[in-house]
């Protein structure tokens, strides 16, 4: 990693096989940074980098990268904003000419907003035909009621119709500085040679100020909550089961990694084994955390057929409270570790991909040996120390449950959780 | 094509380089196996691609995700290995693996990091399930539940599945390309261990299947053990293939479904087209492209940007042995009727019947088309599964060259196949409508 004469740094991974080339700027802020009632903020200013600039229009742009066969894709996380380009390598020059033009010069066009945001509300309303996408949103929504995590990227349609050309504008003076800001490039392309280029392309930028977001302390699930998110005609049921987990720096990161991967991790693991491979009850069962900068989630989901939904949950239930109290066993642990040992090889085998863990790495703030220390840090980790970690964080008695089926079906079934199980019901077009 | 040269157990037909630094060369086995090797010595990891040469084309009325059923049931019991034993080896030693079914074919993969031991492993392991399935009751019942559950997952619950299934069921009236590959659910919840035990021994035969194996490892070694572990199976007595032909389509077909969980109006438009290796398919497939790949494209940028009446607007094509599908699909915005789409996507054909394109949309859609190519390419998987389509349908050549045959299109070769294939009794059309449409606009 070097840094560039305007102080950003850049990040390269050459690989001459094909004649393409990807380009990256990121930002260090995400859509966690949202003001409360304006939720969507960051994705919306992001994408309107591509709807005009002060001397192309959304057309313009569309057409020059198309006659380039060029893309440039803006991803709008929770805590980063990836703008990724890809070119065929013998178009790199005028590419790049866009690829900072957009960044650089954003119009912010009032008509584009408005257009926008219409778009924006649609494409809410079409994820309401995806089960699974919407029982995730819900889950988390309702998990981090109040956190910054609780937020959705893309927003609700109540606060992205309050999305201002102003606030826009704003937000975007404030952020795409560089001092919040870094690069990276891989495929056909030379380090030298592109840091020129992008040195150059990007002397413009604004130092501005560098930032940083105040979390505040996680949210506390106490007892067993549950949502059934009520949706007609369901002949499925999309269950997901969790709590807080930890965040990305936690010591506790990687017995927890082998912990997971031997419950819910893949095929072999006790989820999959358990509903599926033995009851045939869900096609697939799985759970992970979400290691961030504070604690992510962690979750379990199955999606079994509806006469089989009551016993799937119960069972999943079951099988977390044993792992929670008993952990794994000797041959779960070999067989976990050996598998994250040896599958390391795939984060980093394309140049894209390397880049990608090295940008991850930047924004989480790991360590710049992460990826070097990685298998070491797995082959130190003990059974002891994996059993010890579950106890400390997996808590099957403080649940929260999200639940999308056709609820009428439901509500009596579930009196097996306890009188004290507080359960509510939305219906699946609520916000 | 160099001449041919003994291998240790079979001949290796030819070489060649592609993809940069890639060698590919060609072997084949005694008993009818097909070997790809695609070097590629930078890669800390390598493909391992088994295709056999059948998929839901081959399955008669009735009998309907037999090959999608095989799929799952390969990852179970052999005479040398316990239930459970193939994915705990797998695993133990980092691979990533699983495998899908289509209509012209199944594939099995495992991705490994590069390990001689490993890769001695993965052949030892597909060849013993090429041969040695344990097939019994208890394991197709265990399995057909989750495949009921797939079923459930993919078609029945979701509108795109369902709308999917119901076009290609309305398209085709003779072809076997229009039942599911999944299977009709009646047909799942019937089909018996006699009917899996004949699909094994048919076709799952070393003179069925092709290996593709992508990335860095030892060419030589590799060759030998696929020698010492595939030669002893015996290749099987495959059915000749007498699919029935699809008849010309003389009428257009319309049926509309209504749906609880149908959000807004949505349609499905599909056109009779030849299969993969007739010239006219690189231009449909640039057709698409104009269509609606992206925002520059005719559709999108008329319906999703500039009136604003649809979510989304997509059309394709699949690469196929037998005569497919052009598709297009559009998605309407709250309160849009689907009318719109379908006004502003047949008058959009036909300017382009009458007046043709230009060269500047023609270069785009090229230029597009080519990074997608490569974008495609980009891990070891990626080529494995290039090479191993392209020879599933003719020459997996045609992986490594595909962009000379599209380079080649002309402006008049999109408007002839534009007049040609996009007619209205060509066309088949799924309409999809909230259920509670009716209601809201009384």
């Amino acid at each position: 990693m070097k840094t560039l004469e305007t102080g950003q740094k850049l990040i390269v991974s050459e690989d001459k096989s094909l004649p393409v080339c990807y380009l990256y700027m990121v930002l260090k802020n995400g859509a966690i940074w949202d003001p409360k009632e304006l939720e969507g903020l960051t994705s919306i200013t992001s994408e309107m980098l591509m709807r005009g600039t002060t001397t192309r229009t959304r057309e313009q742009i569309r057409d020059e990268l198309d006659i380039l066969g060029a893309e440039i894709d803006i991803e709008a996380g929770q805590e980063g904003i990836t703008i990724v380009g890809q070119t065929l390598t013998r178009n790199l020059d005028p590419f790049l000419a866009i690829f900072s033009d957009v960044i650089l010069h954003p119009s912010f066009d009032s008509k584009e907003l408005a257009k926008l945001k219409r778009e924006v509300i649609s494409q809410l309303k079409q994820m309401r035909e995806n089960d699974q996408a919407l029982v995730g949103r819900f889950f988390i929504r309702s998990l981090f009621k109040g956190h910054p995590y609780g937020m959705s990227s893309d927003g609700k349609e109540s606060t992205v119709q309050k999305i201002t050309e102003n606030k826009v504008k704003d937000f975007y003076r404030k952020l795409f500085v560089g001092n919040n800001a870094l690069f990276a490039a891989s495929g056909d392309l030379n380090e030298f040679e592109i840091s020129k280029k992008i040195t150059q392309a990007f002397k413009d930028l604004p130092k501005g100020k560098s930032v940083s977001f105040q979390y505040p302390p996680s949210p506390i699930v106490k007892g067993k909550e549950i949502i059934l998110i009520d949706k007609p005609a369901r002949t499925q049921t999309q269950i997901m089961i969790g709590h807080v987990g930890i965040q990305v720096l936690d010591p506790d990161y990687f017995p927890l990694l082998i912990a997971n991967n031997a419950f819910g991790g893949g095929f072999t693991a006790r989820l999959m084994q358990e509903v599926r491979v033995k009851r045939g009850w869900s096609y697939g069962s799985y759970s992970w955390f979400r290691a961030r900068k504070t604690p992510g989630e962690f979750a379990m989901m199955a999606f079994p057929g509806t006469k089989d939904t009551v016993e799937t949950l119960k069972l999943m239930l079951s099988l977390y409270e044993d792992y929670a109290a008993k952990g794994i066993t000797q041959e779960e642990f070999n067989l976990s570790k050996n598998n994250l040992i040896n599958e390391f090889p795939f984060k980093i085998d394309t140049a894209r991909k390397k880049v990608s863990q090295l940008i991850l790495m930047e924004l989480m703030g790991l360590p710049s040996d992460y990826l070097d220390t990685y298998r070491k840090r797995l082959e130190k980790v003990t059974l002891e120390e994996v059993n010890q970690a579950i106890q400390k964080h997996a808590d099957s008695k403080n649940l929260f449950i999200a639940i999308l089926c056709t609820a009428k079906e439901f509500k009596n079934k579930l009196t097996f959780l306890g009188k004290d199980t507080k359960i509510t019901i939305k219906k699946y077009t609520d916000d | 094509m160099r001449k041919q040269e003994k291998t240790s157990g079979g001949v290796m037909l030819e070489t060649i380089k592609a993809w940069g630094n890639v060698t590919i060369e060609r072997h084949k086995l005694k008993n009818g196996l097909e070997i790809l090797l695609a070097l590629k010595p930078d890669s800390p990891t390598f493909a391992y691609y088994t295709w056999f040469h059948v998929g839901s084309r081959n399955e008669k009325e009735g009998k309907t995700g037999i090959a999608h059923f095989f799929e799952h049931l390969l990852f179970k019991e052999t005479k040398n290995l316990k239930e459970g034993e193939f994915d705990r080896i797998m695993e133990m030693n980092g691979a990533s693996t699983n495998a899908s079914t289509w209509v012209d074919w199944t594939n099995y993969y495992a991705v490994l990091p590069s390990d001689e031991d490993k890769m001695e492993l993965v052949i030892r392991l597909e060849a013993d399930r090429m041969a040695n399935m344990i097939l019994n009751e208890k394991q197709i019942n265990s399995e057909r539940e989750v495949i009921k559950n797939e079923r459930r997952f993919r078609v029945d619950n979701d509108v795109d599945g369902s709308m999917n299934e119901a076009l290609d069921r309305l398209a085709f009236e003779k072809h076997p390309y229009g039942q599911p590959v999944i299977g009709w659910m009646k047909d799942i919840e019937n089909l018996n261990l006699e009917d899996c035990i004949y699909f094994y021994k048919t076709y799952y035969a070393p003179n069925s299947a092709t290996l593709v194996i992508v990335g860095n490892f030892n060419k030589q070694k590799t060759l030998e053990w696929i020698d010492k572990y595939y030669s002893p199976i015996p290749s099987s007595v495959i059915p000749k293939e007498e699919l029935p032909e699809e008849p010309p389509q003389a009428k257009a077909k319309k049926l509309v479904l209504r749906r609880d969980d149908i959000e807004d109006e949505k349609a499905l438009y599909a056109y009779h087209i030849p299969h993969y290796a007739h010239p006219d398919i690189p231009p449909l497939e640039i057709l698409g492209e104009m269509l609606a790949g992206g925002e520059g494209s005719r559709l999108y940028k008329l319906m999703v940007i500039d009136q604003e009446i649809a979510t989304q607007v997509s059309a394709g094509l699949n690469h196929l042995k037998d005569p497919t599908l052009f598709q297009i699909s559009a998605s309407m915005r709250k309160n849009q009727p689907i009318q719109k789409s379908h006004n502003r996507i047949f008058a959009e054909i036909k300017k382009i019947q009458e007046e043709g394109v230009s060269q500047k949309e023609l270069n785009r859609a090229k230029n597009r088309f080519e990074m997608d190519y490569y974008h495609s390419l980009e891990t070891v998987s990626g080529k494995a599964r290039a090479l191993g389509q392209y020879e599933i349908l003719g020459n997996y050549k045609e992986a490594i060259h595909l962009m000379r045959r599209y380079q080649g299109v002309t402006v008049e070769d999109i408007q002839r196949v534009a007049k040609m294939y996009l007619q209205e009794p060509n066309r088949t059309m799924i309409v999809g409508l909230p259920k509670k449409v009716k209601k809201r606009r009384k």
